[in-house]
């Protein structure tokens, strides 16, 4: 239960911490974008060279920004062997014929972007929440969607919500490994047996963190009520979020990454012609 | 069948930012019938020491040795084991969880491979022990009282009939009438049901009160195992361990300062007022 790199700050001073968490929401989101223009190796290559700076900078060890893949791993190896399985590509490719299955060369290399770009869009993401508390996080999404609640949908509170979701998480965690060894401590086995007996046995963990995420919900509220919070209107912010210098270096460095995914693509500037290797 | 710690380390996510040494080279040993008592401030380990009783904490290095048991190997008898050790957490009554209280405290028993009826016997002694009333047995445990809810939540441990009983901080969060009820309740279970207790406290009162040994934990590091008088009859050893008196012995040790012939290691009330009482007597021999 420790090891769910997602959603985990990393703890170090790094200009790509101290980052305004709206820009780096953007920028996650640009990342994102540009990684769905790729179709070449020689993209992925690029985008995965300047993860790899920003992971530099970041000063987060690279280990932790690929265990996010381990989430995602078991999707990548069936989604990586379906495409290549079932791939009907150039007869000029073919490697085999295996009963039903073709397997052509290009099927290969389209399996393998596949994977690269799941891989590098769970990595990215990845990283913004190894840099970003997760309290940084809502205060930017807030300051992000502010403009909708022009259209009456109460931002604020949706970002309330979710920061007390993310503030309990630990929390509940916490609880649950408490009540595990409670229930250990009483000789619970929950390692053992078939599928329902070891889902059955998850109830004696379940009930009591239900009553206490109830018993807390309340507690909460009350705590809230009795300091008059009122919702959204007149609240002033004790961190007030401001762009600053390395924000706009941030921004152009990102930029410059979707411009150069953009140009390799759509061969701007007859870029393909002019360079030296032939790109896949 | 004693406990037996030696040399026992630990720590928290190692090689990470949160590199913590949650215990560092603790060793002692805690008798038979010993009611033993561990304080220390919040984050010196104690809890951290007590989960590695019943391998809830495996031991990560030196050697933890119980009954003839060696918890360091890495295949253990962990049903045998829980059966010995029975633990009592921190507010207990969060992990009540079946329909009946009857149900919940026979979930331990169950769990060590009773059949229904020796788990239903000993699960209506282990309540009847507690002191709740035999109707209790049927209630939902959601409609009880918190201090009956705790006292079901330790019926729940001591119905598997452990030999040793370890309590964090049992009488957290009650009243003073439901701590006292609390600390003679775990006196009788000492008495009839489980020989030897140790007990987690942050009450100095309680533990001049019940323990005859007490070890007393700083930063992970163990700072020594006294009896009462030596721990508290001394206002330096005290200090040098952070640790607060039992208000009985402030009020002996100011007594004293005042000149009144009083021990300045007395730790009950019965045996200050003993004292006081006999001071007359001793001016009217003279």
């Amino acid at each position: 239960m420790r090891d769910v790199s997602f959603g985990q700050y990393y703890p170090v001073e790094s200009p790509v911490h101290r980052l305004d968490p709206r820009c780096k929401l953007v920028l996650a989101i640009m990342y994102i974008v540009a990684l769905f223009f790729i179709q070449t190796f020689t993209g992925f290559g690029i985008v995965a060279l300047a993860l790899a700076v920003i992971v530099l900078v970041s000063r987060v060890p690279f280990v932790k920004v690929l265990k996010s893949v381990k989430a995602v791993i078991f999707l990548i190896i069936f989604t990586m062997l379906m495409t290549f399985l079932f791939y009907r590509g150039d007869p000029a490719y073919k490697i085999a014929d295996w009963g039903i299955f073709h397997l052509y060369w290009d099927g290969l290399f389209s399996a393998l972007k596949l994977s690269l770009r799941l891989m590098l869009l769970v990595m990215g993401p990845a990283l913004l929440t190894l840099t970003t508390t997760p309290v940084e996080l809502t205060d930017g999404l807030e300051s992000l969607l502010k403009p909708l609640a022009l259209i009456k949908l109460p931002i604020h509170e949706l970002a309330i919500i979710m920061s007390i979701s993310l503030r309990l998480i630990p929390t509940l965690m916490e609880e649950t490994d408490k009540i595990i060894n409670a229930q250990k401590a009483r000789g619970a086995d929950f390692e053992s047996g078939n599928l329902i007996k070891r889902a059955k046995a998850m109830l004696p963990i379940l009930i009591p963190l239900f009553v206490s995420s109830f018993r807390r919900a309340d507690e909460l509220a009350d705590a809230m009520d009795s300091r008059c919070y009122r919702g959204a209107k007149g609240r002033t912010r004790m961190k007030v979020l401001r762009f600053h210098v390395r924000d706009l270096i941030a921004f152009l460095f990102m930029a410059a990454l979707v411009f150069a995914v953009l140009t390799l693509r759509y061969n701007w500037f007859g870029i393909l012609g002019l360079l030296p290797f032939t790109v896949y | 069948m004693p406990i037996k710690i030696e040399h026992l380390s630990y720590i928290y996510s190692p090689k990470t930012p949160f590199e913590k040494r949650a215990l560092d080279d603790v060793t002692f040993t805690v008798n038979d019938g010993d009611f033993f008592g561990i304080i220390g401030q919040t984050g010196s380990g104690k809890s951290t020491l007590i989960s590695h009783f019943n391998a809830l904490t495996r031991v990560m290095s030196g050697k933890i040795f119980v009954d003839d048991m060696d918890l360091s190997v890495k295949k253990l008898d962990f049903k045998r084991l829980r059966s010995t050790v029975g633990m009592v957490f921190q507010y207990p009554e969060y992990q009540l969880f079946d329909e009946t209280v009857l149900k919940d405290v026979m979930f331990g028993c169950k769990n060590i491979g009773m059949d229904d009826a020796e788990a239903e016997k000993n699960a209506r002694e282990a309540i009847e022990a507690v002191g709740l009333s035999p109707e209790i047995a049927d209630r939902s445990p959601f409609e009880l009282s918190g201090g009956q809810k705790r006292r079901a939540a330790i019926a729940g441990v001591i119905a598997m009939r452990p030999k040793v009983l370890v309590l964090d901080e049992p009488t957290a969060g009650l009243d003073p009438r439901g701590k006292n009820a609390v600390l003679e309740l775990i006196a009788r279970i000492k008495e009839n049901v489980c020989p030897t207790i140790i007990m987690i406290s942050h009450n100095m009162d309680e533990i001049a009160r019940c323990c005859n040994r007490i070890a007393v934990m700083s930063e992970g590091k163990l700072l020594g195992v006294f009896s009462p008088k030596e721990l508290f009859g001394q206002k330096e050893r005290l200090h040098a361990c952070g640790l607060e008196m039992p208000k009985v012995t402030e009020l002996a040790n100011v007594l004293a300062d005042k000149g009144l012939n009083v021990d300045r290691a007395t730790l009950t009330e019965a045996e200050l007022i003993a004292q006081l009482m006999r001071k007359p007597e001793a001016k009217a021999n003279a």
